[in-house]
């Protein structure tokens, strides 16, 4: 099962590899998903200023010793 | 013919082949032809078939909501990855990609391991071109199935975007062989990092439309919702840079040739 993990994880980091904008991106994603049962407009703004903050800390924490 | 999708594949497609050419450039200069082709070839053939398999069962046996939350999903990752190292670079942070420099740098090392010219093929030679187009075609493979498969309404336009997106890439291939084999050096000339910013903003907007779009968002003007989409990455991604630029450091040196 570890290989497995270790496996996938391997392969994210290869092709994507910055675990922060996956994370910010599925967490986006989750939000989204619960809000679009109240506001099915407004969860679009939310998921457009979320990828926006992903891009942002992303880049941050690159610059940022 | 989706031409919508036909250029951005282009556009992505693009910029991989040309850092996959560099690679293919070292191993045919240094070592011979015969094994770059080889290597290169046997890769390609490899990326099809990921292709083929892949898209036709996506396009046919997922249901398209999750289709599209799935491919949003994955092109938000793809475009926020190529946006933030463009807007390194452009800010300065991270040096532009040189691939006379990595050309360089690659055939050095070969030189240094005591690789020289041969006739015959060679498995290290032909390890290194597959390797490299290999690396640099998965990306591809990514992109030409999601962006194939996410505008579609109906499994015959899963189909034909599958198609459009393939040719997109195919007609990137062939203008990147066509060049290197008339200018036989590295294609320094191509604008990498523009190409990079803007298939990053492509795939960042079709991925948060598609992705909104499976998890049921209703966008404000529908398809029209991509424009204005279009426009705030664009605006974001420009006041991104400016932040960067506002402080004060050296950019990296430029890697070896590796995944970008």
């Amino acid at each position: 099962m570890q290989a497995i993990k270790n496996a996938v994880v391997s392969f994210y980091i290869f092709l994507v590899g910055d675990m922060r904008i996956l994370v910010g991106t599925l967490l986006a994603l989750c939000i989204t998903w619960l809000l679009v049962g109240l506001a099915p407009s407004l969860a679009g703004w939310f998921l457009l200023l979320m990828v926006i903050a992903t891009l942002t800390v992303a880049l941050w924490r690159e610059v940022t010793p | 013919m989706q031409w919508a999708t036909f250029l951005s594949s282009f556009a992505a497609s693009l910029v991989e082949f040309v850092e996959a050419f560099t690679i293919v450039l070292v191993v045919g200069v240094t070592l011979n032809w015969r094994s770059a082709f080889a290597g290169t070839g046997l890769a390609l053939a490899l990326l099809a078939a990921l292709v083929a398999i892949f898209g036709v069962a996506l396009a046919k046996y997922v249901p398209l909501d999750a289709l599209r939350l799935v491919i949003g999903a994955i092109l938000i990752l793809f475009g926020l990855k190529w946006l933030k190292k463009a807007i390194l670079r452009y800010a300065g942070r991270k040096a532009l990609h040189d691939e006379e420099a990595i050309y360089e740098h690659e055939t050095a090392a070969l030189r240094a391991m005591g690789v020289h010219h041969s006739n015959h093929i060679d498995r290290f030679g032909v390890a290194m071109a597959f390797k490299s187009v290999l690396l640099e075609g998965l990306e591809v493979v990514f992109i030409v199935i999601t962006f194939g498969l996410a505008a579609a309404h109906s499994d015959a336009e899963r189909m034909a975007g599958l198609q459009a997106a393939a040719l997109g890439a195919l007609a990137a291939l062939v203008l990147v062989v066509l060049v290197g084999a008339v200018v036989h050096a590295p294609l320094r000339q191509v604008p990498e990092n523009t190409l990079k910013f803007t298939v990053g903003v492509m795939l960042t907007t079709f991925g948060t439309f598609w992705a909104g779009e499976g998890l049921g968002v209703v966008w404000f003007g529908e398809d029209l919702a991509l424009l204005w989409l279009v426009v705030i990455y664009l605006v974001a991604s420009f006041a991104l840079v400016t932040w960067l630029r506002s402080g004060t450091s050296q950019p990296r040196p430029v890697k070896s040739a590796s995944h970008s």
